[in-house]
């Protein structure tokens, strides 16, 4: 126990020396072993993407190729369906919203959790993991039983279970994401606020007589835009995928509901969608990355 | 509020020890300023009790509440319709019921499903992780941890179609076979998507990365100077892993399993495209009995399936996170 405590206080001792042993390695041992495994992961990694991707492409009618499937994605959908791009669009404003309730939430009480409440760590990070051993298939069983106990019961509660659950803008999932982001959002944060000296930040710039808005967007915010946008990206990612929730409250505009639900006799546009919105969140989190890794050695050097 | 929750956590925040705070106990004088910071916290807890301990409170006490709707003989003097009387009652007949017939079925198909993709998709992640953690390319490092990051968050729709579009019924790799070694996906090997087969291969599409996640910190972890200390004190390849890196990365290993048996006994989306209710799993059950596939009366069936699962996946998360803690004394 008291190694963990020692390891937990000095967070930042271990991560520098690592890239000092690496250059001192000998030659990697058991060379054959590793490309054999590395060329089994590829074939199956990416196997089945070009293969979808090829069957996308063929054209049963003609033979050849075709890229119909492609533009049926964006065609204009029949009456009573539901387009690409305003599922799309809708789940991106969903994203939108639980990365803004997610920081807005997560942010200040984490930052408070390391500069004045060190003791309720615990308790809040017990609390953040809860999702883990509550899947989201679990958790949709609550909302909904909750759901019909408003509904039966009628009380002023009412009113707020409709309105977050309206039409247009179904706020209920939103939230509900937020808390199924919170495990893996608060180690990302919690992570960015350990390798800043938070503590001695906000002492000097409350000497030089900053406000307190002005710490926290001024300060504290600029070293922690790596953490901010990786939670950022995290829940971006929760949300585009996210199926369980939505499909059993019986939302069906969010993006993979609305794969799930597209009519096609081939299954060639499902699987064209699929490998699009795969090579689109794979772009973007290689963006994210190489942002990291360019900042990282920029730091190293 | 305030004051009874700092209290009450003092002995365990000295568990956790974080930042040395155990050391420099706030003075007296501070105790206002410090109780005014609780109140900081409010918006987090209540956020977590409205948006989860309340939605998880009603699957504890549903799955115990049993509904029990008689039509009647009796007519409504006024409006002359039968008269619905709904009585409820506690008892455990709906974990009964959760139990038997497709329900029991459901749940040891999930939990050999589960078995199975943990214990492979380990094996598999960490001879990955191994091979990606000694390769000396920071490329290939850098392309594998992104690579790893997007699929072990890609489930669900997408990649249930992947592979359909690949190895499915009409897929590319099938009709190939077929057409041109004259050999077949489905009579000759039995392979389906809708079998605790299919859905293992799909499964490891998202496990495997996951496990190279978890994992490559731990085997960055493992310090040269061990294995070089190791040689010089004669031991050979297999002493080294035997005594020395293996039992090093054994709780992390084994915690590592458990993550992705809970993260496969809990996936729904994929399990549900892929097999719908053809390879009944408890997720595919929970949407279906969520959806009204029930008789009258077992309305809180579905609330018991939940806490079937929740008493599955519990104890395991807590020894994930002592084994993760125990981890923690080597590996950082």
């Amino acid at each position: 126990m008291s190694a963990t405590v020692e390891q937990v206080a000095q967070p930042d001792a271990t991560p520098q020396p690592a890239v000092a042993q690496r250059a001192r390695r000998r030659p990697a041992r058991g060379t054959v072993l590793r490309w054999v495994i590395l060329i089994l992961a590829g074939i199956y990694f990416v196997g089945p993407l070009i293969a979808a991707f090829s069957f996308t492409v063929q054209d049963h009618v003609h033979g050849g190729i075709s890229f119909s499937a492609y533009r049926q994605i964006f065609a204009t959908p029949a009456t009573g369906q539901i387009g690409f791009t305003t599922a799309l669009v809708y789940s991106l404003e969903l994203s939108a919203i639980t990365i803004v309730i997610t920081l807005a939430l997560m942010l200040p009480t984490q930052l408070l959790l390391h500069l004045r409440v060190p003791r309720a760590r615990g308790i809040v990070e017990t609390l953040t993991l809860l999702p883990l051993v509550f899947p989201p298939v679990v958790l949709v069983v609550g909302v909904s039983d909750a759901f019909t106990w408003v509904g039966d019961n009628k009380g002023g509660l009412s009113s707020f279970v409709t309105y977050i659950r309206g039409g247009g803008h179904p706020l209920v999932l939103a939230l509900l994401y937020v808390t199924l982001a919170m495990p893996f959002v608060f180690r990302t944060i919690d992570a960015g606020i350990r390798s800043i000296d938070a503590r001695t930040l906000v002492e000097a710039a409350r000497g030089l007589g900053a406000g307190w808005l002005t710490v926290l967007f001024r300060v504290l915010m600029p070293p922690l835009r790596t953490a901010i946008v990786n939670a950022a990206f995290l829940c971006f990612a929760l949300v585009m995928g996210e199926y369980t929730i939505s499909s059993i409250l019986l939302y069906t505009k969010p993006f993979p509901v609305w794969l799930y639900q597209l009519p096609t006799t081939s299954g060639q546009v499902q699987a064209a969608v699929s490998v699009f919105s795969l090579l689109l969140v794979e772009v973007l989190l290689l963006m994210i990355g190489a942002l990291n890794w360019r900042r990282g050695t920029q730091k190293r050097g | 509020m305030a004051d009874t929750l700092s209290t009450t956590q003092q002995p365990r925040d000295e568990a956790v020890g974080s930042g040395g705070a155990g050391s420099n106990r706030p003075r007296r004088g501070l105790r206002r300023r410090i109780g005014a910071s609780w109140l900081g916290l409010v918006p987090f807890f209540a956020y977590i009790l409205v948006f989860f301990l309340v939605p998880i409170g009603f699957i504890l006490y549903n799955a115990f509440l049993k509904k029990v709707t008689s039509a009647s003989t009796v007519r409504d003097p006024v409006t002359q319709q039968f008269v619905h009387t709904t009585t409820t009652s506690f008892g455990g007949s709906n974990i009964a019921e959760s139990l038997k017939g497709v329900y029991r079925t459901s749940l040891i198909n999930t939990l050999q499903l589960s078995a199975v993709v943990a214990i492979v998709g380990a094996v598999f992640g960490i001879l990955l992780a191994y091979a990606v953690v000694n390769s000396r390319s920071e490329l290939l490092k850098q392309v594998v941890t992104s690579a790893s990051a997007v699929t072990a968050n890609f489930g669900g729709i997408p990649l249930a179609f992947l592979f359909i579009a690949t190895v499915g019924n009409a897929g590319v790799v099938t009709t190939f076979l077929n057409d041109h070694i004259g050999f077949s996906l489905q009579s000759d090997l039995h392979f389906q998507l809708a079998t605790i087969t299919g859905i293992s291969l799909v499964y490891m599409y998202f496990l495997v990365p996951l496990m190279v996640l978890v994992m490559t910190p731990a085997l960055e972890g493992l310090k040269p100077q061990w294995a070089e200390a190791a040689e010089n004190l004669g031991a050979s390849r297999w002493h080294y892993w035997r005594f020395v890196a293996g039992p090093v990365l054994l709780p992390n290993f084994l915690g590592s399993v458990l993550l992705l048996f809970c993260s496969s006994f809990s996936a729904y989306a994929t399990a549900n495209a892929l097999a719908g209710q053809s390879f009944p799993l408890v997720p595919t059950q929970i949407a279906s009995v969520l959806s009204g596939n029930v008789l009258s009366g077992q309305e809180n069936l579905g609330a018991a399936l939940a806490l079937d699962m929740i008493v599955v996946v519990l104890p395991l998360t807590v020894i994930y996170q002592l084994l993760q803690r125990r981890t923690s004394r080597w590996l950082s």
